[in-house]
């Protein structure tokens, strides 16, 4: 027997626990047998027995505590991890007897027997101890003092009529484990081992819930992880990410109502943050997503960070979770689908309430799948949908909320939407407070059939690209329909130019019309004068004959005749005359000039009868062509689409009657 | 349910993660600070009777999940609301800042007539105060926006947020600037719709079809 190396001891302030913390040496001799250990599984086989003195007023004899418990050693580069340590609570009973009253006023009692209540715990209890350098014993455990326990059921009862949502993170996790489950559970292990391979059992055995002391080391050996993730996380927590304000908003908004995640700066809050940065920065793609850390956090209760980060990290790539998150959550509406086609096959009333209230899966189906049911349920009940997911995998999601809506189906029927939702928030999770009822909800989960889920995800798949085509279509439907006003616009713009360009060679036809008219009279006017013209030429040419005979016949005026007759036609003879000639001589010219203009316009109009036909037959062109365009883009969509399904057949008939 | 009211209204409450959202609405609904709050994944949702200029008013409020990338989940959320509450948190430079894209979300995504309060939460922390009441004002003038300062801790504001919102919805359905039957106005009447006769009200109220 060693003396505890004490630490303190007095009174826990704020309640009447009376609290003793010791710590002994690891390197004490007396512990050198323990130090021996290389298995872990040897090192189940240890036990300790601690002794506690008490020295009690009213007896006089120390009263001595006796608490024998199996332990487990951690080899010395195994980080202690605090949340390994299992909770050891034992209740003491002494038989007093009276003695003769003394001098004293007080009552004075002599110890005939002390009692243990250890048959509840002794044997399902191990207390987590470390060599590595200090080893600390504690009879109240850190995580969840029987204080707090006291208070959440106190608060839990006290809460159970009103309107409050249960606190994320609540809910005691049972460590009872009787001892032929641990028997069965240690043979389904070895066998583990030796095999390789999961063994048959194992299915049932985790369908019951894996005993909390295994769970770390079961949850990893499901997963199955690498030492290669392992390593790296310790390289990831030094690296800076984008989003580490919005983690650390997060962190102290995770589990809340859970002591080790209670205390900003503490190190429940420091590792969950640790480790859901790492996250971030070891998968780019997805980053940080609200909804981890409540994983995170459930890991984080049973494991070293490093260890923890291992499972996540398998739980989103191995199991897919990380899916749920990508591409605007598309395969979490793909899940959300399933589920509402699983309620419609196997609980159809419920189905059917929910269609005529207007609930929807994603109200209450979006939570539950992107925590995994870590963000509201009872801690007991998450861990053991964790058991059941990391050997099942995403099937699980389905069996889970199923078990939920199926047992919860009773009172939903009677519920409208608002109470529907309400349900969902409130009275669910706190309908699982105890571990019975939680436990009764696995076993139908784990009982129910989602076989079907292939099929659903096929149909959705289906759907989805029936739903992508008509998308298509209709966008095609949209595409066309605005060619088809801008062809439209083109036309009615070609039509308008085609009349403005009649409307002006008609201006100009007549124009030219006008011009031959006026050129015309002023022609025969020309024809008249210069008719005259040659008539009075005539007349005077007739003259001078006559003159001349008359010469002959008269010597005087021969002259006169020979001195004064000059050419009629010469300038001199007559002023007259010569205006007249010269006039003209104009005029034959005008006359000249205007026929000239008269073929010239001849020819303009013949040119603008010309380009009327030419744009009279473009416009003819355009329309056939603008028509061929449509027809064929038309028939290129529909050719397009050889195997039809009906609805697009539809959409198609709508276009096609559209474009009509 | 047994509650009776004149106009149904759906609401939302949005803006950046951590800025009190879910708070707020816990506050208006049960009366109480929630100390111990988790952050909201996806939606939540919850629903209370307020009286507004003599009628009562329903209220379906859906409580939206702050981070960016819950938009492709929360969108369909926003279709058909009557009223919004933008959320900022008076101690985060930031969250006002992001305001003017869920503005734009609210206004593209419900509704351009939808009536969105700004709301400047936990203004008990007036020590730690980044953004003004002054600039706060001045962001909904020119948004057209009604602005309150609260805080989901004192309850201060709170009830007047919502109900101030759901004022302005009921007198722009009085003056006809809002019609409750076009598809998607996020407003419904209720079972206590005014009949014609008050002999029929009776039955009315149990049997709208009566009326």
């Amino acid at each position: 027997m060693r003396l505890l190396e004490m630490l303190s001891m007095g009174n826990d302030p704020g309640s009447n626990k009376y609290i003793i913390t010791g710590q002994w040496d690891s390197s004490d001799p007396a512990l050198e047998s323990l130090n021996l250990v290389e298995e872990p599984s040897s090192a189940n086989k240890s036990y300790v027995t601690v002794a506690i003195d008490l020295v009690i007023r009213g007896i006089q004899e120390p009263v001595r505590l006796q608490l024998e418990t199996k332990v487990k050693v951690y080899p010395k580069n195994e980080r202690f991890w605090n949340l390994s340590k299992r909770q050891l609570v034992q209740q003491f009973y002494l038989n007093l007897k009276e003695l003769a009253a003394s001098d004293t006023n007080e009552p004075q009692f002599e110890v005939i027997s002390v009692d243990t209540s250890g048959e509840i715990d002794r044997t399902n209890k191990s207390l987590g101890i470390t060599l590595s350098g200090l080893m600390s014993l504690q009879l109240v455990d850190p995580i969840l003092s029987p204080k707090e326990e006291k208070e959440d059921e106190f608060r839990d009862d006290e809460l159970s009529d009103n309107d409050e949502p249960m606190l994320s993170g609540t809910g005691n996790v049972s460590k009872d484990c009787s001892a032929a489950l641990l028997e069965q559970w240690s043979e389904a292990l070895t066998k583990w081992t030796q095999t390789g391979t999961r063994p048959k059992q194992l299915t049932h055995l985790v369908y019951q819930g894996i005993p909390d002391a295994l769970r770390a080391e079961i949850w990893q050996r499901l997963a199955g992880h690498s030492e290669d993730v392992m390593d790296k996380y310790r390289v990831l927590i030094t690296k800076e990410s984008s989003c580490e304000s919005v983690i650390q908003r997060d962190i102290n908004r995770t589990f809340p109502a859970h002591d080790f995640f209670k205390k900003a700066g503490g190190l429940g809050q420091d590792s969950l943050f640790r480790l859901s940065k790492a996250y971030a920065v070891y998968d780019e793609e997805v980053g940080y997503c609200q909804g981890l850390s409540f994983l995170a956090a459930a890991l984080l209760l049973h494991m070293p960070e490093e260890q923890a980060f291992c499972v996540l990290v398998q739980i989103m790539y191995h199991y897919k979770l990380r899916d749920l998150f990508k591409d605007g959550f598309e395969n979490l509406n793909m899940r959300l689908y399933q589920l509402g086609r699983l309620l419609e096959d196997q609980v159809q009333d419920l189905w059917q309430h929910f269609q005529e209230k207007g609930v929807e899966e994603h109200m209450y189906g979006s939570q539950w799948f992107l925590t995994l049911f870590t963000a509201k349920f009872p801690l007991h009940l998450v861990f053991h949908i964790l058991d059941v997911f990391l050997l099942l995998g995403t099937d699980t999601l389905f069996l889970v909320a199923l078990a939920l809506l199926t047992s919860s189906k009773k009172d939903l029927l009677q519920l409208d939407f608002e109470g529907v939702l309400k349900y969902f928030r409130v009275n669910l999770p706190k309908k699982y407070r105890t571990p019975k009822a939680s436990a009764q909800l696995m076993k139908k989960a784990c009982s129910l059939n989602v076989k079907k889920l292939h099929k659903y995800e096929k149909e959705y798949l289906t759907l989805k690209n029936a739903q992508d085509k008509a998308d298509l279509y209709g966008n095609e439907f949209e595409r066309l329909k605005n060619e088809l006003q801008f062809s439209e616009e083109d036309r009615e713009r070609l039509r308008t130019e085609v009349t403005q360009v009649k409307e002006m060679i008609q201006r100009e036809v007549q124009r030219a019309n006008d011009e031959r008219q006026r050129n015309e009279v002023i022609i025969s006017d020309y024809k008249k004068i210069c008719s005259q013209l040659s008539q009075r030429l005539e007349e005077q040419v007739q003259a001078g004959k006559i003159l001349e005979s008359q010469e002959r016949i008269c010597p005087k005026c021969k002259g006169i005749s020979e001195n004064s007759w000059v050419d009629p036609l010469s300038a001199d003879a007559d002023p007259r005359l010569a205006q007249a000639l010269q006039r003209v001589r104009e005029l034959e010219l005008e006359l000249a000039q205007t026929k000239l203009e008269h073929v010239e316009a001849e020819c303009r109009n013949q040119d603008l009868i010309h380009q009327l036909n030419a744009v009279s037959s473009e416009l003819q062109a355009s329309k056939s062509s603008w028509l061929n365009k449509t027809l064929s883009s038309f028939k290129e969509a529909a050719k397009k689409d050889g195997a039809s399904l009906p609805a697009r057949r539809e959409s198609k008939d709508g276009m096609v009657r559209d474009a009509a | 349910m047994s509650e009776s009211y004149d106009y149904l209204f759906k609401f939302l409450v949005i803006g950046s993660a951590g800025t009190g959202k879910s708070c707020l609405l816990h506050q208006f609904i049960e009366s109480k600070f929630k100390e111990d709050s988790s952050h909201t994944i996806g939606v939540e949702f919850g629903s209370k009777v307020v009286p507004v200029s003599g009628k009562q008013v329903k209220l379906q409020i859906w409580d939206t999940a702050g981070q960016e990338r819950f938009k492709s989940v929360t969108r369909s959320y926003y279709r058909g609301a009557a009223g919004a509450l933008l959320v900022y948190d008076v101690t985060r430079r930031d969250s006002f800042n992001a305001l003017a894209n869920w503005l734009a979300d609210a206004r593209s995504l419900a509704s351009p007539n939808i009536v969105v309060l700004l709301v400047g939460n936990k203004s008990d922390l007036e020590s730690q105060r980044e953004v003004t009441f002054l600039e706060a004002s001045r962001f909904a003038q020119e948004n057209e926006l009604m602005f309150l300062e609260t805080s989901a801790k004192s309850g201060q504001n709170v009830v007047e947020a919502f109900s101030k919102c759901a004022k302005a919805i009921v007198t722009k359905i009085e003056s006809g600037e809002l019609d409750p039957d076009r598809i998607g106005s996020g407003i419904q009447y209720g079972n206590l719709k005014p009949t014609r006769n008050s002999a029929s009200a009776a039955t009315g109220r149990s049997c709208p079809c009566k009326v």
